[in-house]
């Protein structure tokens, strides 16, 4: 049987590792907005520190 | 051995015993028939001229049986409807005797038993012979034809025999001979003519090279007939006209005077053509067109009769292009039921039944070495076993099983180097193999690794971090005015690179709020920020409550590294009223989904192959006696070749 269908062992056998893979990182679909340089102010002065979220009364888009 | 010696009291020939055991003799000088008494011979008779036959075994011919050596010191011919067969006294260097029965190319070597029957079985019927069943398979009667050499009695002046042929498992064969009473039973093997390692044949009788044939012109219409078979043929259909007449007659009776539908029925592989099949030379010498009728509707068939000399006969069989290689089974296969459904096992394979339905010759070409009767009626059962099938041909006084196996258009086509292409096949066969059978197995790797994946995903479940780093409740009132962004305290992200999740919960009813949350480090790196919107409203309408999303949310940020962070929260409300909410976070959470996922692309193949192989097979036995009602055979214009 194993013989018979290497392909499908090959296939299995990668689906095995990538499930692996997505689940030991976390890997999800959602992508959240990544920002580096946070400035060490933020703790400080939170109001001053502009988010790429903004809300618009009845709905809400990425702001800048 | 003792060899005891004598003269011929007819003509004073010496006359030398090969086997001490021998009652009766014939003279090779004057063909006196000589009973002993210790030392004296008898003339009882005169043997009759020997029927000539294509037999290449000979008196003194030496061969070996279960690697024992044996030689040929007598002979019984014996005459019957479809025409004769040699019984060949053989003794074994042990100085016992057997007997080598060699009937239209068919070889067994039996044993006299010291068993008694009883009562003679009926054909189909069960005996116990030597503590193995065995089942009475055909009934013949047989007239003595003439003798040679020494035999174990006297045999010179039998007349009408009665034999029953039985066969039980393997290749065991045995017969019932009541020529004496009670019954004589003899118990032996069939055995290929190959491994019998004959030697000292006759010359004039091939054995495997050119057929010995014979010329002779149709007795209705003059046009050339030629028997490959030489004696054996019993049957010739003339090609040219198709008048049926006896072979076996000087003159060449005819039969049937001629055939119908004669120009629908041209051979695709011409009477007289050779192949190579199975590493041997094939010749087709006989050609026939059978058929059933199943609910008023008529199926026809072809077979192809091929002979070799050494081998003897099987078939090609022909039925909308599929083609089956056929042998006549020497065994006795087991019949048996499987569930409701009669099945039969054979060679430690398992048949299932498929189709019982009378079938009648309908037109003949060519020779055979039996008679063939257009008309002719049997029963016949098929059991199936792709690439095999298995069929039973009944008629009151015989029954015979034959094996065929499915070969291709394209195997025929080159074994007989046909100028012509050979049909696709249309529909499908009862014993063509299923395409999708190269997908079986599927199954089994499917839940291999489906069981793998749930494994997997039981471990994550119980090893993963899954614990809440942070959480906090909070409560914004929109009517302050004031910016609501704020930070949390510092919190321990642990562990592998792995995800966090961020869950918000609120006590919003008929309303909604918007939350910019940024998960940043408490140093430098990389930051992640989410914008969720918690919306959640309900109501009663028409007489039903509904209810529109929820007052929570959560999201997932992947692969976040370890390290200490923060969360930034921006609530943002567009009306007056306070929201209480809390914020947590958790870390390494596991998931069932990429488990649920990776079943998907491993289910497609092992599914796609189960529903491909279940058509298949649905199709397959629509054409049989188990066909779902409601199937009717309208899939003839697929084309399904292998």
């Amino acid at each position: 049987m194993m013989k018979q269908h290497p392909f499908y062992i090959t296939l299995g056998v990668l689906l095995l590792l990538s499930v692996a893979a997505v689940e030991w990182t976390g890997w999800t679909p959602e992508k959240p907005t990544e920002v580096k340089d946070v400035p060490r102010t933020v703790r400080d002065n939170p109001g001053s520190y502009r988010p790429h979220y903004i809300y618009y009364g009845s709905s809400y888009r990425r702001g800048k | 051995m003792t060899a005891p010696a004598g003269t011929c009291p007819n003509c004073g020939a010496e006359i030398v015993f090969r086997w001490s055991g021998a009652v009766q003799t014939t003279c090779p000088a004057c063909r006196s028939i000589l009973v002993r008494h210790d030392l004296n011979l008898e003339k009882v008779g005169v043997a009759a001229d020997v029927p000539e036959a294509m037999s290449a075994i000979q008196l003194g011919t030496e061969g070996s049986f279960k690697k024992k050596a044996f030689t040929v010191v007598g002979r019984i011919i014996y005459k019957y409807e479809l025409g004769h067969w040699n019984e060949w006294h053989i003794r074994f260097t042990d100085d016992t005797s057997g007997w080598l029965s060699d009937a239209q190319a068919e070889y067994a070597v039996t044993r006299a038993s010291t068993q008694q029957i009883r009562a003679v079985p009926g054909v189909g019927e069960d005996v116990v012979i030597e503590k193995k069943i065995f089942k009475a398979m055909s009934v013949t009667k047989a007239a003595y034809a003439g003798v040679e050499g020494e035999l174990p009695f006297e045999y010179w002046d039998k007349s009408e025999v009665s034999f029953t042929d039985l066969r039980g498992d393997g290749d065991t064969f045995a017969t019932i001979d009541e020529s004496e009473s009670p019954p004589l039973v003899f118990v032996g093997e069939y055995e290929d003519f190959t491994e019998l390692r004959l030697k000292n044949l006759r010359e004039d009788v091939p054995t495997g090279a050119a057929p010995q044939t014979r010329s002779l012109s149709c007795a209705s219409c003059g046009a050339a007939i030629i028997l490959r078979t030489g004696e054996a043929a019993k049957t010739v259909a003339c090609a040219a006209c198709g008048a049926v007449m006896d072979a076996s007659d000087a003159g060449l009776k005819i039969l049937l005077q001629h055939q119908a539908r004669l120009q629908h029925n041209v051979p695709q592989i011409a009477l007289g053509r050779t192949g190579q099949l199975k590493g041997k030379r094939w010749t087709v010498i006989g050609y026939q067109v059978r058929g059933i009728t199943v609910d008023g509707t008529d199926y026809e068939w072809r077979e192809y009769l091929l002979w070799n000399p050494e081998a003897g006969f099987r078939y090609l069989t022909e039925y909308d292009g599929h083609w089956n290689d056929v042998n006549v089974v020497k065994g006795l296969p087991k019949e048996i039921t499987s569930g409701a459904r009669p099945a039969a096992e054979y060679l430690g394979t398992r048949f299932e039944h498929f189709q019982r339905a009378q079938v009648t010759t309908k037109f003949v070409l060519g020779e055979f070495p039996w008679e063939v009767r257009v008309g002719d009626k049997v029963w016949n059962d098929d059991y199936v076993a792709p690439p095999l099938m298995l069929s039973r041909e009944s008629t009151p006084s015989e029954i015979t099983w034959s094996l065929g196996t499915y070969v291709t258009p394209q195997l025929i086509q080159e074994a007989f180097k046909l100028e012509t292409p050979l049909p696709r096949p249309v529909g499908v066969f009862a014993n063509q193999p299923n395409p999708a059978t190269a997908t079986s197995g599927l199954g089994k790797l499917f839940v291999v690794f489906a069981c793998l994946l749930m494994g997997m995903c039981a471990v994550r479940q119980a090893t993963a971090r899954n614990e809440t780093a942070f959480s906090g409740g909070y409560r914004f009132n929109p009517a302050t005015g004031d910016t609501a962004a704020f930070v949390t305290k510092v919190f321990d992200l642990k562990g592998h690179p792995s995800n966090a999740e961020v869950e918000i919960f609120t006590d919003l009813s008929n309303d909604n709020a918007f939350f910019s949350v940024a998960l940043l480090p408490e140093g430098t790196g990389k930051g992640y920020e989410l914008g969720r919107e918690v919306s959640y409203y309900f109501g009663y309408e028409d007489g039903e409550s509904w209810t529109e999303g929820g007052n929570g949310d959560r999201a997932v940020i992947a692969d976040v590294p370890p390290g200490r962070y923060y969360l930034r929260i921006e609530p943002e409300h567009a009306g007056t009223t306070p929201v209480s909410y809390t914020v947590s976070v958790k870390r390494d959470v596991p998931r069932v989904w990429p488990f649920l996922a990776g079943l998907v692309p491993l289910m497609l193949p092992a599914l796609f192959g189960f529903i491909s192989k279940s058509s298949f097979e649905g199709r397959r036995w629509a054409e049989s006696d188990y066909a779902p009602s409601g199937d009717d055979d309208d899939d003839d214009d697929d084309n399904d070749s292998e």
